[in-house]
């Protein structure tokens, strides 16, 4: 049923019908806002983003093959859209030191990367780990994130990702071997 | 012993290896400690990564979203007829001038007989003001008035096309009236 109605919102949407793709943005908004946050770090960024997106989306709509699942289709349009961002805006890895808590300082950042939990049963171990992997990716270079948004938050496969970054597949290879790595050191440098 | 490279061991845990390259992996990591330790690094990151949970949007974009996309209003509808009848015009006004216009049709003759015929300016007509202002002389030039002879409704018909294609240019036709 949900399937049905996003179609013919997307037939809807093809023709101009602006109330049919804010249906659409309805029911994504929530993800590829994820996207853009997990990118950018700042919510009010990630939101200008996200909002950005969407727009791009409805003018690129006649690209879109209505067979097709909608929801890669904007994510990956939100990933490239941020990666162009953060590289027009010449972003380098912030210094993620004083990013990372300390285990006493655990509750006062995870305000910084999470507004609310989603889920309360949690616990402050498994907290702490998310709000430091979130801060070390939004460290990492823009063409790193990237890699690590499209493999690990949108399950695609090399061949996927150098196509949506356009990018040959050695690069994205490297590129998110060294993002892992990168990744791995922070976070064993928080737990020694 | 060989270890296994990074490559390896991230297209190990990505799946990504063929069938022969996986059982290889398999056998080595059983049996060695390093690249055991090195892939339960890299695991680490790929079980942080699983544990990052959805954040809650608190605005909703689709209100937002509705004036980006709003259409632009369409022109008047009486614009399209007046650019229509300013485009005859023109075209009109080429026509009938054109015995005119061909006359002019200028070869480098022409053009420099007719500079020399309506605008003759020398240099000595120029420099002398300021010559008699040393010698307290006042000296006036005389400019001869362009003349280019051309009937009246021409001249008129010139001025209009002229004027349209000023307001035009200045969008005061063509702006949008949305």
């Amino acid at each position: 049923m949900a399937q049905a109605d996003e179609q013919e919102w997307l037939v809807r949407a093809k023709q101009g019908d602006t109330a049919a793709f804010a249906a659409l943005v309805g029911r994504y908004q929530t993800a590829v806002f994820n996207v853009a946050y997990r990118f950018m770090g700042d919510r009010q960024d990630a939101e200008d983003a996200a909002q950005e997106t969407f727009v791009r989306a409805f003018r690129a709509l006649d690209t879109f093959d209505v067979k097709r699942p909608f929801a890669p289709w904007i994510k990956r349009i939100a990933a490239n859209h941020c990666l162009n961002r953060l590289e027009a805006a010449k972003i380098r890895p912030a210094t993620t030191e004083s990013d990372l808590s300390a285990p006493g300082e655990a509750a006062a950042n995870l305000d910084k990367w999470a507004h609310r939990s989603p889920n309360p049963e949690q616990t402050l171990l498994a907290q702490e780990q998310a709000g430091r992997i979130r801060a070390a990716i939004v460290a990492l270079p823009p063409r790193y994130r990237a890699v690590i948004e499209l493999r690990h938050f949108q399950q695609m496969a090399y061949d996927e990702i150098a196509a949506a970054l356009e990018r040959p597949l050695s690069s994205v290879k490297s590129d998110l071997f060294r993002a892992r790595k990168m990744l791995a050191k922070k976070l064993k440098e928080r737990e020694e | 012993m060989t270890h296994l490279t990074e490559f390896q061991l991230n297209e190990y845990l990505d799946g990504e290896l063929d069938e022969a390259e996986r059982q290889s992996a398999a056998a080595h990591l059983a049996a060695c400690a390093d690249c055991r330790e090195a892939l339960a690094d890299l695991q680490a990151v790929f079980f942080a990564l699983d544990e990052v949970a959805e954040v809650e949007l608190t605005t909703d974009l689709s209100a937002r979203l509705l004036d980006d996309l709003q259409p632009q209003a369409a022109p008047a509808p009486w614009l399209r007829p007046l650019l229509l009848i300013q485009a005859a015009a023109i075209v009109g006004m080429i026509i009938w001038l054109w015995p005119t216009l061909r006359a002019w049709a200028l070869t480098v003759e022409t053009a420099v007989r007719l500079l020399q015929t309506h605008f003759s300016l020398s240099l000595p007509d120029l420099w002398t003001p300021v010559y008699a202002w040393g010698t307290a002389t006042w000296q006036q030039i005389q400019l001869a008035r362009p003349a280019i002879p051309l009937a009246n409704n021409q001249w008129t018909l010139l001025i209009i096309l002229a004027l349209a294609l000023w307001l035009t240019g200045n969008q005061l036709l063509l702006k949008d009236n949305a």
